[in-house]
């Protein structure tokens, strides 16, 4: 596959571009689900190659399927001429130096899912569905799902960078819903998204299913019978799954500097977060420090290098409160004049890469989830996130759990389904009291963070361990 | 104009996918088989700043082989369409079959050719050649037009344009073959002034090049972004609301998949779709009917589904009564009814969906709307980015995005911040006063196959605002 993307480089060089990108993507995934303990697979394999070329400083991209590569030469023609074709006012790109690199990476599998028994990955999703559905007769509806991945991409640039990284995937997502009266609760493991990482099926036991499935059950039942929360201002600390969201969403997408340059304008939105704020606006409190790191071992957008040839990075966003960084891709970091900090990442063979949100951590603080329970007069602790919404410019925002503990004078005192927090970033942020340590840290997979035109799913990782905001404003009334 | 393709720049071409699917078929030795071809050349020019910034174009198709053996279904998707790979696939499917489950409920394939032999190609017009002729110099002049209109309004701008031909074949062992291609193209235009934190939208879909307006939809967009310079904080509170066609077919897109699936069976085979729960019974407002029709005027017309299945019209609610969803071969089973023509490709995780919705229109007008109101606001558009906080209730959440104006005493007093919503849609609903005559088609591009909707502009007495965007940098 290295011979057909040097070949599009060659042709592309022979042409007369000032750079050209070549890209052989193979995407394999498989799906083992069992609902209601009937069990279906389905797989997806999509193959195929694109070429983006700089012509006089204008893009140009196209790519076909693989079973193409015989009109090799017209694809790299089509992009030539899709950037000789840019009218004369169109923005001329730039692109941040970066070292040549000839190199490989492979994620590490302890155990191969592509290489397990198809029977025995059923036959876990079976006994999982089996569990819930013996635990009581309330119980109407029960999924388990596997979902495994594997993309091997060959990179080759005009600048003499070859790379061949092939990355492996596996994901859970279990849920169950029970029924009483008329009454309906949904409760999911480990949220409404599921959870997926880098690694092999180990990576799916390490998510404890069996444990998981025993206890959602009577979970669920509780939940069903809870009454849904009540509006007020207060204190809430978030779960990892909570965390996460609200991370991705107030500032994953926020920090995106072609996002904040206009360029999704016509799209999700641009950014709140201005260019004359980076390193200087207090976006939290002084505890809030959050990495982008695509080198954390398992987390699900941890890579050997981007899709531009740039090595995988951890670097700050927010920095003990204050904004530091943008995520940035070779072109939008020249922009700034400043290096790309290896976030670029295209879904496929025929999407371009753009700045995308890698492993977005919180750092661990010195707490534990039960001391920042016991030091909280009045408050929430909200688990398992389910949805969420924010505006157009990644301030004004509502998150969704499916549990709410309601916390008096230190203490775990009741149950509420469905809480919401309402808030705007920045004061959220600014709110934070309180972190727990790295032994409650968690960072949750998401399987497809929406972006670009035409859209690009792609895999994101977000989380923390448990932390703390107050004067939060919470409701609910949702059944 | 042709009602079959015309143009050689197709990306696969009728005769190259009913071979594939022949061959297929003929090799599958399954109970019974379903091969799905879609294919695809897309087109698009991106600007931002009020200049082009991406240029791409694709082709591709993929392959769906649905196999069914003693009541066990296994799907493949597969971009490999050569025979030794349709061989491979179909090898696979048996191998897969052994470990999964026998369904008590499987597709019934017959039914596709059950009656009268649906013909290859109807005769809906779903192909434009000059859309698609429209090339890389022509999207580009597209956008300089465009890019014109803002700068004589003296704003910022951004936006795309898409072109598209796409080819569907769908064939099964029951003797279905059927294929279709499309021309479509869409425009989206986003007028700003983030100085003043302003901004206006636009967007347009249709299968004919000749129908769209660019000028129009950009001057639309600007005169929004004018209007709604430096807006003032409001309080957020309950009140009257008067939506616009964007702020409607957002909601409605909502209401399908987007959030919560309420006009499919998926969430019905889940206990969580307040339409179907309801069926029957009176849910909103009289004045409000939903329904899916895919021959509808000025949407991209579709003949037929993603299991070859006839399009029908569907009514969703009709005068405020809920009255169907959608259904496809597999839940028209499990549901007793009859497939409605709504499968999306059998990997898809929404089920059964409409995309051509309908809302009926009322013999109202915008600006009788405002003048008719002594306190509200009116929604220019709703932000595509919704929380689905309950199937079970309809209930929503959100924000508006690119104009919202206070009305007061009978007029637009001036542009105010975003507020946030959170609302029963059909409880909203059921506060509407009144309707427009004038309806517009807005689209969403989530899908292969857009989702449109064709919507007039609605005033609902109250909605249900629950916060305001206060921060100002």
């Amino acid at each position: 596959m290295f011979d057909l993307a040097r070949k599009l480089i060659s042709m592309s060089l022979d042409m007369g571009v000032q750079f050209g990108e070549a890209r052989v993507v193979d995407q394999t995934q498989q799906i083992v689900n069992s609902a209601d303990g009937k069990a279906s697979i389905s797989e997806i394999r999509s193959y195929g190659f694109g070429i983006r070329v700089l012509v006089d400083g204008h893009w140009g991209f196209a790519s076909a399927n693989l079973s193409h590569q015989d009109q090799a030469d017209q694809v790299v023609k089509r992009a030539i001429s899709l950037a000789r074709a840019m009218p004369k006012r169109s923005r001329t790109a730039r692109l941040a130096q970066v070292p040549v690199v000839k190199d490989s990476f492979e994620t590490t599998c302890q155990q191969d899912p592509f290489g397990m028994p198809i029977s025995e990955k059923v036959e876990f999703v079976q006994s999982i569905t089996r569990t819930m559905s013996a635990a009581s007769d309330l119980v109407s509806r029960t999924r388990a799902s596997l979902d495994f991945r594997r993309e091997t991409c060959y990179l080759v640039t005009s600048e003499g960078t070859e790379i061949k990284q092939t990355l492996t995937m596996s994901g859970l997502a279990i849920a169950v819903v029970v029924e009483k009266n008329g009454q309906v609760f949904q409760r999911a493991y480990p949220d409404r998204h599921g959870d997926l990482s880098t690694g092999g099926f180990e990576r799916v036991l390490a998510l404890k299913p069996m444990e998981a499935a025993k206890q959602m059950v009577p979970e669920a039942i509780e939940l069903l019978n809870a009454p849904s929360c009540e509006p007020q201002i207060t204190t809430v600390i978030l779960d990892p799954t909570m965390l996460g969201l609200v991370i991705h969403e107030t500032v994953g997408h926020p920090t995106e500097l072609d996002r904040a340059l206009g360029d999704e304008s016509d799209n999700f939105g641009p950014s709140f977060l201005g260019l004359h704020m980076l390193g200087n606006f207090r976006y939290g409190s002084e505890l809030v420090t959050i990495v982008a790191d695509a080198t954390r071992p398992g987390a699900v957008a941890t890579y050997g290098y981007d899709h531009e040839g740039v090595k995988a990075q951890r670097f700050p966003l927010i920095e003990r409160g204050i904004f530091t960084n943008y995520l940035m891709s070779r072109e939008c970091a020249a922009d700034l004049g400043l290096c790309s900090n290896g976030t670029a990442r295209a879904s496929s063979w025929n999407r371009i890469p753009m700045a995308r949100l890698t492993n977005l951590c919180l750092l661990p603080g010195n707490s534990t989830k039960e001391q920042l329970i016991s030091e909280t007069d009045e408050g929430l602790y909200i688990e398992t996130a389910k949805g969420a919404d924010i505006d157009d410019k990644r301030l004004t925002f509502s998150f969704i759990g499916e549990r709410g503990w309601q916390i008096k004078n230190g203490r775990i005192v009741g149950l509420v389904k469905n809480p919401v927090i309402y808030g705007e970033t920045p004061s959220f942020w600014r709110n934070c009291t309180g972190i727990a340590g790295p032994e409650e840290d968690h960072v949750t997979g998401l399987a497809g963070c929406g972006k670009g035109q035409p859209w690009q799913h792609i895999p994101t990782g977000q989380g923390g361990p448990p932390t703390r905001f107050e004067g939060i404003k919470v409701g609910g009334g949702i059944t | 104009m042709y009602n079959r393709a015309e143009s050689e720049s197709l990306p696969f071409g009728q005769e190259q996918a009913l071979e594939a699917i022949e061959f297929g078929l003929k090799e599958s030795s399954a109970d019974v088989t379903e091969i799905l071809i879609m294919a695809e050349r897309t087109d698009l020019t991106r600007f931002a700043n009020l200049a082009i910034h991406q240029n791409v174009s694709e082709i591709s198709y993929q392959a769906f082989f649905r196999t069914i053996w003693c009541n066990r279904v296994v799907v493949i998707e597969s971009n490999d369409l050569s025979r030794s790979a349709i061989k491979e696939t179909l090898h696979r499917s048996q191998e897969l079959a052994g470990a999964v489950s026998p369904s008590a409920i499987v597709p019934d394939f017959a039914h596709t050719v059950r009656g009268k032999q649906p013909a290859l190609q109807d005769e809906m017009v779903t192909f434009n050649p000059a859309t698609a002729a429209c090339g890389l110099e022509s999207r580009a002049e597209i956008v300089n037009r465009i890019c014109g209109v803002f700068r004589t309004h003296g704003v910022n701008g951004s936006g795309n344009i898409r072109v598209q031909q796409l080819e569907m074949a769908v064939g099964n062992s029951a003797g279905l073959r059927r294929y279709t291609p499309f021309s479509i193209i869409g425009l989206i235009v986003t007028a700003t002034d983030e100085t003043n934190w302003s901004s206006g939208y636009n967007n347009w879909i249709g299968r004919d090049i000749e129908a769209s307006d660019p000028e129009g939809l950009a001057t639309v967009a600007a005169m929004k972004c004018l209007m709604g310079r430096k807006p003032k904080v409001v309080e957020a509170k309950p009140m009257t609301a008067i939506l616009e066609p964007l702020a409607v077919a957002q909601l409605l897109f909502h209401l399908n998949y987007r959030s919560l699936g309420l006009f499919g069976a998926k969430s019905a085979g889940l206990r969580e779709n307040f339409i179907f729960d309801h069926i029957g019974k009176t849910i909103t407002s009289p004045m409000i009917s939903i329904h899916d029709d895919a021959t509808t005027e000025g949407l991209v017309p579709m003949p037929f589904d993603f299991e070859g299945v006839e399009k029908k019209c569907l009514e969703l609610v009709t005068k405020g009564v809920a009255k169907g969803i959608a259904h496809n071969l597999t839940t028209a089973i499990a549901f007793k009814q009859s497939p409605t023509g709504h499968a999306l490709p059998p990997t898809s995780e929404f089920g059964p969906t409409p995309l051509h919705l309908v809302m009926d229109a009322g013999d109202s007008s915008v600006s009788d709307m405002i003048e008719s109101t002594e306190y509200g606001v009116l929604v220019s558009r709703i932000h595509g980015f919704v929380n689905p906080l309950s199937s079970k209730q309809g209930y929503l959440a959100g924000t508006t995005r690119d104009g919202l104006f206070l009305v007061e005493n009978g007029r637009i007093s001036g542009p105010i911040r975003n507020l946030r919503w959170m609302d029963r849609i059909f409880s909203a609903f059921d506060t509407v006063e009144a309707i427009s005559r004038a309806r517009k088609v807005h689209f969403t591009d989530e899908l292969w196959f857009p989702t449109m909707a064709l919507v007039p502009t609605i005033k609902l007495g109250k909605f249900n605002f629950v916060d305001v965007q206060r921060w100002t940098g």
